[in-house]
C-alpha cells in the first residue's frame, strides 16, 4: 500500500471505551480492556476505562474518528465475543448518569453536530456479583476483545505490534487462566485504608 | 366511592418510587403519599467491618453523589481516632465537596430539570427530555454538560476517578492536588461561572414564565436543617449545626454533631423504605423541616463569595428572607453553583493545599463517632459505633432524602390538590407531581438505598381496591 488510505488520512483520534464496574466481577471486564489498550501506548488510540458512560463523554466522542466500545454481556450464545456496528440511538428520557453507547453517539451528534462510526464488543461473562477477579470466561472474553480491537485499530490505520494481530491465546494455553495484556494492578482490591 | 391513583415509579429522580393519591367521591384529593420501594441495607452488612474501610464502603451507596458519603463517613473516622485533621486536608476536602456539589447540582438542573422548565411542564412528553432540551437549547445543554464535567474533574483530578474515589480517609485525605491539575481547573473556572450566571438568567425568567407552580409545588412553612458557618456564611463541611423556623428563628445550634440525637428523632412508614426524619422537640406533626439548597441559603446570612452574595441579595429581594417555596430549590442550586465554584477559585489560590501534611494518624480513641457534611441535596449523617479495635458495631445513616420525605410527601399532597380535577389526570399534571418531587433532587439511592431510572406506572383505584384506570410510561 501507498501511504495511508485517505480513509485514515485523519489525526482525530479512535476512541476506546470500557465500561463497568470493577467491584462486581465479570462486569469489570470492559475497563480492563480499556486499561489493557491504554498500556500499549499507540499513537492515535485514546482508551478509557469508565465506571458509566456519562453525557461528558458525548464531546469525547466527537473528536474521535472511529469508537470502539468494551462491555460486559451476560448473555451472548456460544461464549465468543460479539462485534456489533453501533447507530445513534435517541432516547426518550433524559441522560442522568447512565447511558448506553448508542444514546451516547445520538448525544454527541446532537451537542456537537458529529458521530464517530462506532462498534460494541460484547464479551460473554458469566459472574457479576460482588468482587474483583474475572471468571475464566471473561479472561477469555477479554483476550478474544483485545484481539479484536487490535484488527480494529489496523484497519483504521493505526500502527500495532504484529503480536497484537495474531489470535488470542486458548484458555488451554501457557497462559491459561490470566489474560496476559490485562494490567495486574488493576485485579488488586481497591485498597480501602 | 373513593378513588386512588398511583404514580409508580416516579421519573428522572435517582432511584425507584411510587406516588399514591386517594381521592373522595367528588374526585377531590383526600391524600396523596410518596413511597420509596427499594430497599438495599448499608447499614447493617457494614457490621463488623473496620472504620477504616467506611468512606471506601459507604462511598458505594451512590454514584451520584459517593463525595458526601465519602466525607460523612471519614469524619466520623476523625472522630474515632479523636484527631483534629491538617489544615491542607481539610481544604482539600472541602474543594472535593465544592466539586461534588457543582456536578450535583448541575445534573439536577440542567439533565433532569430544565427538560420541564425550559419546554414547559404540558409540553409533549416525548421530547422532553434532554434531547429535547438539546433541539430547544443546544448552548444550554452542552453547558450544563460541560459544568457538570468540571465539577467531575475536581473530583477525578483529587481522588483519581470521578466516582467512588477512594481517597478521603480517617484522619485526612491521601493526596494532594498536583500543581498541573490545579492550573487545569483555573482555566475552567471563567467558564463555569459564566454557565452559572447565564442559568440564573434562565431560572429568574422561570419564576415569572410559572407561578402556578411556583405557588403550588411545596409551598408551605417548614423547619430548615443544615450547617452555618462560625460567621453565619453558607457551609457545606464543618460549622455548627442550626434548626430554624419559617420566621427564621433559631430553634436548635449546636457545634457537637453528635448532638444530633437530640434535634432529630425518626419515623417510619410501613408503604415506604424511607424513613422520616423530624425535628424531636416539635414532635412529627410540628417538626416537619427541609435541607438542602433552599434550607442552606434560608440558614445563611451571605454566601461568602462576591457574586454569590450579590446573587443571593437579588434571591432574597425576589423571595424574602426565608423563601417556602421548594420550587426554588432551583433557584437555590444555581446560586450554590456559582458560590461553589467562586469558593473552589479561592482555594486554587491557597499555597497551604502544596502541603504534604495530609494526614493525622491515630488509633481507635474513642468508641463512638458522628461525621455531618452537607450533600449536594443536604445535611447527611453518619454515625458509627466501633469495638475497641476499631470493628463497626452499629452504623445509621441519616441521608438528606430522609430528611425531605416529610415535605415531600406534603409537595404531592398540596400539587394534587391544586392540580387535580376529576378522576382523570392529563398527562402534564402526572408530570407536575413528578416535577414536585425532582425540585428536592431526591436520590433515593442514598436513602434507602436503591439505584436505577424510574419508568412511571399510574393506576387509578377506587375504594374498593378495583382499578379504573391505568397509564404507564416506561
Amino acid at each position: 500500500m501507498d501511504g495511508p488510505s485517505p480513509a485514515f488520512d485523519d489525526d482525530r483520534p479512535v476512541l476506546v471505551i470500557g465500561f463497568g464496574n470493577l467491584l462486581r466481577g465479570d462486569d469489570g471486564v470492559g475497563p480492563r480492556v480499556a486499561e489493557a489498550v491504554a498500556g500499549w501506548n499507540l499513537s492515535g488510540v485514546v482508551a478509557l476505562a469508565v465506571h458509566q458512560l456519562l453525557p461528558e463523554l458525548a464531546e469525547s466522542l466527537s473528536h474521535a474518528r472511529f469508537v470502539i466500545f468494551a462491555d460486559a454481556d451476560v448473555g451472548p450464545p456460544g461464549g465468543s465475543v460479539i462485534v456489533s456496528p453501533l447507530a445513534p440511538r435517541w432516547s426518550l428520557h433524559a441522560i442522568a448518569h447512565v447511558s448506553d453507547p448508542p444514546v451516547l453517539l445520538a448525544l454527541a451528534q446532537a451537542l456537537y453536530g458529529r458521530c464517530p462510526p462506532a462498534i460494541l464488543l460484547r464479551i460473554p461473562v458469566r459472574d457479576v456479583n460482588v468482587g474483583c477477579s474475572l471468571s475464566p470466561l471473561a479472561e477469555t472474553g477479554a483476550r478474544q476483545a483485545l484481539h479484536r480491537i487490535a484488527l480494529h485499530l489496523a484497519e483504521q490505520g493505526v500502527v500495532v505490534r504484529p503480536d497484537m494481530l495474531s489470535p488470542a491465546r486458548s484458555r488451554t494455553g501457557p497462559h491459561a487462566g490470566r489474560p496476559p495484556e490485562l494490567p495486574e494492578g488493576l485485579r488488586e482490591q481497591d485498597v480501602l485504608q | 366511592m373513593g378513588q386512588r391513583i398511583v404514580i409508580d415509579p416516579v421519573t428522572r429522580i435517582e432511584g425507584h418510587a411510587k406516588i399514591t393519591i386517594q381521592l373522595n367521591d367528588d374526585h377531590s384529593v383526600a391524600d396523596a403519599r410518596f413511597h420509596v420501594t427499594e430497599f438495599r441495607g448499608f447499614e447493617r452488612f457494614c457490621e463488623g467491618r473496620p472504620f477504616w474501610e467506611m468512606p471506601g464502603l459507604t462511598a458505594r451507596i451512590c454514584g451520584i453523589c459517593p463525595v458526601s458519603h465519602l466525607l460523612a463517613s471519614a469524619k466520623a473516622g476523625d472522630a474515632i481516632l479523636s484527631v483534629r485533621i491538617p489544615p491542607a486536608a481539610e481544604k482539600l476536602r472541602r474543594l472535593m465537596n465544592l466539586g461534588q456539589i457543582v456536578q450535583s447540582h448541575a445534573l439536577s438542573f440542567f439533565h433532569l430539570s430544565a427538560p420541564d422548565l425550559l419546554l414547559g411542564f404540558d409540553s409533549d412528553p416525548a421530547s422532553r427530555n434532554l434531547f429535547g432540551l438539546i433541539r430547544a437549547d443546544p448552548e444550554t445543554a452542552r453547558r450544563g454538560i460541560r459544568l457538570r464535567q468540571f465539577g467531575q474533574e475536581v473530583i477525578e483530578l483529587l481522588g483519581g476517578k470521578k466516582i467512588h474515589p477512594d481517597w478521603c480517609v480517617p484522619g485526612g485525605v491521601r493526596a494532594s492536588l498536583a500543581d498541573q491539575a490545579r492550573d487545569r481547573l483555573r482555566q475552567r473556572l471563567p467558564e463555569a461561572i459564566e454557565t452559572a450566571r447565564s442559568a440564573l438568567d434562565l431560572m429568574k425568567g422561570f419564576l415569572d414564565r410559572y407561578p402556578d407552580e411556583v405557588s403550588s409545588f411545596g409551598n408551605f412553612p417548614t423547619l430548615y436543617l443544615g450547617l452555618i458557618g462560625a460567621d453565619g456564611s453558607w457551609e457545606h463541611t464543618d460549622g455548627r449545626l442550626r434548626v430554624i423556623d419559617a420566621a427564621g428563628t433559631v430553634l436548635a445550634e449546636t457545634a457537637n454533631p453528635g448532638a444530633y440525637r437530640d434535634i432529630l428523632a425518626e419515623s417510619v412508614q410501613p408503604d415506604s423504605y424511607l424513613k422520616s426524619p423530624y425535628f424531636r422537640p416539635l414532635g412529627r406533626t410540628g417538626g416537619m423541616y427541609r435541607v438542602g439548597p433552599l434550607a442552606r441559603l434560608n440558614l445563611c446570612k451571605r454566601m461568602g463569595t462576591p457574586l454569590a452574595d450579590a446573587e443571593l441579595a437579588e434571591y432574597r429581594q425576589r423571595g424574602g428572607r426565608i423563601v417556602s417555596a421548594s420550587f426554588w430549590y432551583h433557584y437555590a442550586r444555581l446560586v450554590e453553583i456559582l458560590g461553589c465554584v467562586e469558593q473552589i477559585d479561592a482555594i486554587l489560590e491557597d499555597p497551604e493545599l502544596g502541603s504534604d501534611h495530609l494526614r493525622a494518624r491515630a488509633d481507635v480513641n474513642a468508641r463512638e463517632g458522628v461525621g455531618v457534611s452537607e450533600a449536594p441535596r443536604g445535611t447527611l449523617f453518619h454515625h458509627y459505633t466501633v469495638d475497641e479495635t476499631g470493628l463497626i458495631r452499629s452504623v445509621n445513616l441519616i441521608i438528606a432524602t430522609g430528611q425531605n420525605n416529610l415535605a415531600m410527601n406534603a409537595t404531592v399532597l398540596q400539587i394534587a390538590r391544586h392540580w387535580i380535577r376529576g378522576p382523570h389526570i392529563p398527562e402534564g399534571v402526572l408530570n407536575r407531581l413528578e416535577a414536585g418531587i425532582r425540585a428536592f433532587d431526591p436520590c433515593l439511592s442514598c436513602s434507602t438505598h436503591a439505584l436505577g431510572h424510574m419508568p412511571m406506572r399510574v393506576q387509578l383505584i377506587a375504594s374498593d381496591g378495583s382499578m379504573l384506570d391505568e397509564v404507564r410510561r416506561t
